[in-house]
């Protein structure tokens, strides 16, 4: 197994999930992450593959990513091998879309530095990973972490006081 | 202890303490009801979020582009290619309506725009031409100074005399004898053939393709929006309207020839009626008499007159435009205004000679009756209705 291929089945997926969070779109964060992924191939040493990878992940997003179609490719392959074995849990599409509509508001609700530790955080990186990726000190992050936390919880509480609000005004 | 910080609690509930750290939290917490209450929340916070996160990943694919679309050139916007391709059904439609409505196929306007050499009449010719030829600015022009160089007018013999009519003529010339390929001239003969207007347009796109495949071993690439350009521009209905080198004139009767010829019998006819016309030769089909002027060399016209039967009359116009060939049905607008009690028909042109190969004379006839002896005449000849109406003049006068 090449080194690619090895640092791709051990981390896509956490990468993917954190990339589909940050950026609500799955198609969109699986091409980041195979981007991700070829960087990694250029790349000649990584000391922390995981936060070096969540680190390129996050800039790529914001700086747009890149194509290279010709080694995606192969990268795509296993993505869908991978994603054939994820079993999707039951719950109505109607419930699970207006969840995922709330959690999208209240993440991009989000201050940029918050969200993208509480995302890493998410994915097991670290403190010391996320303060890599993020170029944070390392005291720093579980102040982050916990003003996030909060923020986040509190504004889906409020987005879904809201939400019940209206359904009762439309009922009556 | 001094409380932890919230930061602090986070941190321990994620493991990031050292065991010191650790340890010194755990025996706070325990004595401490109100941090206590504290860690509590956070449990429910961590928990609490990474539950929302998780809904997160409930999202449908490419909701989001990943780069913004690019500006699309204006001709590959679907509007404009929407555009286009009305404007080309637009003017095959118009084609075939003009087709189906006159005598002459295709090949009538063919000539008047591709080939301007060939038709005499310039009444037609500067009708066709200008609806059809709107980019081919040399040919254009040389086709409009043709088709306004009626004899009569000053300015157009002054250029005939100051200038060769080769001249003039002959970039015109060129510049058809270059487009006019093999392909073209089969697009004309199928479309000469052809009976139908709807036919004959089925044929011009199918050959049409045919000059877009010539013109890819040329160019390489040429698209259909290329095409749909063309038709913008009229460039396709130009090339598709050459007329063959089976169909053009002898070059025994080349243009300047034609225009010199027509010129002297233009000043015979507007001369006022110096010397008299010439009768060459008088016969009777039943009850119809015909004498035969030459009106100069190469030039001749024909009188048709019958008795005051109004039908018969009708008859011998329509027998008359027959035989004169193809007529003009553009362009005769002013001779029909200025003649007094003329009928004039439009006549159903045979596609047969055209089909041969035989050059095509643009005949044309006016016809009057007599208001004091009801006989109707008919006067048919190669000229413009302007013409033929100085004639009659000059052979009513000569008559009497």
């Amino acid at each position: 197994m090449t080194d690619v291929e090895r640092l791709f089945r051990t981390y896509n997926a956490a990468l993917v999930r954190y990339l589909t969070r940050r950026l609500g779109d799955r198609d969109w964060a699986e091409e980041v992450a195979q981007e991700t992924f070829v960087r990694a191939l250029r790349q000649e040493t990584i000391t922390n593959e995981r936060a070096w990878l969540f680190a390129v992940a996050t800039n790529l997003v914001r700086d747009e990513a890149r194509k290279d179609a010709r080694r995606r490719r192969h990268l795509s392959l296993l993505a869908e091998l991978e994603r054939d074995s994820v079993v999707e849990p039951e719950a109505t599409l109607v419930e699970r879309a207006q969840e995922a509509a709330l959690a999208r508001k209240a993440v991009d609700a989000l201050a940029e530095k918050d969200r993208l530790a509480l995302l890493m955080r998410e994915e097991g990186l670290d403190y010391s990973e996320i303060a890599e990726a993020l170029e944070l000190s390392r005291a720093s992050v579980g102040t982050t972490l916990s003003r996030a936390r909060r923020r986040l919880v509190e504004s889906y509480e409020t987005l879904q006081k809201e939400r019940e609000a209206r359904e009762r005004n439309a009922a009556s | 202890m001094q409380h932890p910080d919230e930061g602090m609690i986070h941190s321990w509930l994620d493991g990031e303490l050292s065991p010191e750290e650790a340890s010194h939290i755990e025996m706070h917490i325990a004595e401490c009801a109100q941090c206590a209450g504290v860690v509590a929340e956070a449990r429910g916070l961590v928990a609490a979020s990474s539950r929302i996160l998780i809904a997160l990943d409930d999202v449908p694919g490419n909701v989001i582009p990943i780069s913004a679309p690019r500006k699309r050139a204006w001709y590959s916007r679907n509007d404009m290619r929407a555009a286009a391709a009305l404007l080309l059904v637009a003017s095959a439609s118009l084609l075939v309506v003009r087709n189906r409505e006159g005598s002459l196929p295709r090949v009538e306007m063919a000539r008047a725009v591709s080939e301007p050499e060939s038709a005499p009449s310039p009444v037609a010719g500067s009708a066709r031409a200008t609806d059809m030829d709107a980019t081919g600015a040399t040919a254009g022009a040389a086709a409009k100074e043709r088709a306004t160089g009626v004899p009569s007018e000053p300015a157009a013999l002054r250029s005939r005399e100051d200038m060769p009519p080769r001249r003039s003529i002959e970039p015109v010339r060129q510049e058809f004898s270059g487009r006019a390929s093999g392909t073209a001239a089969k697009i004309v003969a199928k479309v000469a053939a052809a009976p139908e207007g709807v036919q004959a347009i089925s044929e011009t796109q199918g050959a049409e393709a045919d000059v877009r495949k010539r013109e890819e071993g040329a160019n390489s690439v040429t698209t259909l929006s290329d095409t749909l350009r063309r038709v913008v521009t009229g460039r396709n209905v130009q090339a598709v309207t050459i007329a063959p080198p089976a169909l053009r004139r002898p070059e025994a009767l080349m243009l300047e020839d034609v225009v010199a010829s027509r010129a002297a019998a233009s000043e015979g006819a507007g001369g006022g009626g110096g010397t008299p016309l010439k009768e060459i030769r008088a016969d009777s089909v039943g009850s119809v008499h015909r004498t035969v002027y030459a009106v100069s060399p190469g030039i001749e016209v024909t009188l048709g007159e019958s008795g005051p039967t109004g039908l018969r009359a009708r008859n011998l116009a329509a027998r008359a435009s027959e035989a004169g060939g193809a007529m003009q049905r553009a362009g005769s607008a002013p001779s029909a205004a200025s003649a007094p009690s003329a009928t004039k028909k439009a006549a159903t042109p045979p596609a047969a000679p055209l089909a041969a190969g035989t050059v095509m004379q643009q005949m044309k006839t006016i016809s009057w009756t007599d208001s004091v002896t009801g006989r109707h005449y008919t006067l048919t000849g190669p000229l413009s209705a302007r013409e033929l109406e100085k004639l009659k003049a000059r052979i009513i006068r000569q008559r009497r």
